[in-house]
C-alpha cells in the first residue's frame, strides 16, 4: 500500500465531516490483508471473521490518536496480530492448555470446511503450526504476505536480525518435516 | 532417501477460502457495529475480579456493623449467675432489681400521662 494514500485516508477520517466515510475506505482498502493474516494465525474461519471485526472496532476507536509514527498497515498488523493472539490465549485458558497445544488443536480446523489447498498444501499448513508462535508469525508474514523484514520488526517489535534468524529456522524445520512425511 | 524438499518451489499460494461475498458483507457488519452504540455492563465495567475483593471488604465491614448494634438481651438469671460468678452480695443485687422496676413504673407513667400532668400528681 501506497504510503501517500494511507496518509489520505487518514486526514480524510480525521476530518469530522468525513470520519466515517474515511473509515470505510480503510476497512475496504485493509480488510482482506488483515484478514488473510488473521485467519492464518486463527485457522477457522468463523474465528478469524469474529477477530477481523474487533480489530476494526479498535482501529476505530484509537485512530483518532495514531501519530502517524509508523505506516498505517503496520500499525494495523500489529492491532490484528495482538487481537489473534489474545484469542488464542483466551482459547488456551478455557481449554486449560499451553498455546502451542492450541496450535496442534488447531491442526484438526485445517480439513474443515474453507480449504481448498492441495495434498502438499494442506501438509505445509500443518507444518507451520507446529512452529513456536513467534516463528509462525514471521514465518506467514514473509513467505505468504511477502512483507519485508523491517516491516515484520515493526509489527512484531523485533529485531531484524531476530527475525531473519527466526525464519531461517522455521523453514528448515518445515522442510525437515515435510521431507519426513 | 527421500530427496529434501524446497518450500519455495511449492508456489506459496493461498489455501483457504471464504463464503461467497464475505468481504463486501464483512465491511457492511464492521460499520453497522460502529453505528451502534455499545451497550456498558457495569459487571463487565468493574471487573469482577477487581469486584470480588471489594465486595468481601463490604461484607465484613456490614457483618461487624450488624453484630455490633445486636440488642444486649441478659435475663434476671443471667444476671444472678454472673453475679454470683463475681461474688458481688445480693444486697446490691436487690438494689439493682428495684431500681429497674421503679424506672419501668416511669417508663409506663410517662407512656401514659403527659409530663405536666404527671408533674401535677407528684
Amino acid at each position: 500500500m501506497n504510503e501517500q494514500n494511507d496518509k489520505e485516508l487518514i486526514a480524510l477520517f480525521k476530518n469530522p465531516e468525513t470520519t466515517k466515510q474515511g473509515f470505510n475506505k480503510i476497512v475496504r482498502t485493509y480488510n482482506k490483508r488483515l484478514y488473510w493474516h488473521v485467519r492464518k494465525i486463527v485457522i477457522c474461519h468463523d474465528d478469524a471473521n469474529d477477530v477481523v471485526q474487533n480489530t476494526f472496532i479498535k482501529v476505530w476507536k484509537s485512530l483518532h490518536n495514531f501519530r502517524g509514527d509508523s505506516q498505517l498497515y503496520t500499525w494495523l498488523y500489529r492491532i490484528a496480530t495482538n487481537e489473534a493472539l489474545s484469542f488464542l490465549k483466551k482459547k488456551k485458558k478455557h481449554l486449560f492448555q499451553s498455546i502451542d497445544a492450541v496450535s496442534y488443536q488447531l491442526e484438526s480446523q485445517i480439513d474443515g470446511s474453507y480449504f481448498t489447498g492441495t495434498e502438499i498444501e494442506k501438509k505445509l499448513q500443518k507444518a507451520i503450526l507446529t512452529l513456536p508462535t513467534k516463528q509462525r508469525l514471521v514465518f506467514n508474514m514473509k513467505y505468504f504476505d511477502k512483507l519485508k523484514y523491517e516491516e515484520i520488526s515493526e509489527i512484531l517489535g523485533t529485531s531484524v536480525g531476530a527475525l531473519k534468524a527466526s525464519f531461517h529456522h522455521a523453514k528448515q524445520k518445515i522442510e525437515i518435516k515435510l521431507t519426513k512425511d | 532417501m527421500k530427496n529434501k524438499i524446497d518450500i519455495d518451489n511449492l508456489g506459496k499460494r493461498n489455501p483457504f477460502t471464504v463464503p461467497e461475498d464475505y468481504f463486501t458483507t464483512l465491511t457492511h457488519t464492521i460499520m453497522d457495529k460502529i453505528d451502534t452504540p455499545e451497550k456498558v455492563s457495569i459487571i463487565s465495567f468493574l471487573h469482577i475480579k477487581t469486584l470480588a475483593p471489594v465486595l468481601a471488604i463490604v461484607a465484613i465491614i456490614f457483618s461487624g456493623v450488624w453484630y455490633n448494634n445486636q440488642p444486649l438481651e441478659i435475663t434476671d438469671e443471667e444476671l444472678i449467675e454472673v453475679l454470683d460468678y463475681y461474688e458481688i452480695d445480693n444486697d446490691l443485687l436487690y438494689e439493682y432489681l428495684e431500681f429497674e422496676d421503679e424506672a419501668q413504673t416511669d417508663d409506663y407513667l410517662i407512656d401514659e400521662y403527659n409530663y405536666n400532668e404527671l408533674i401535677y400528681e407528684l
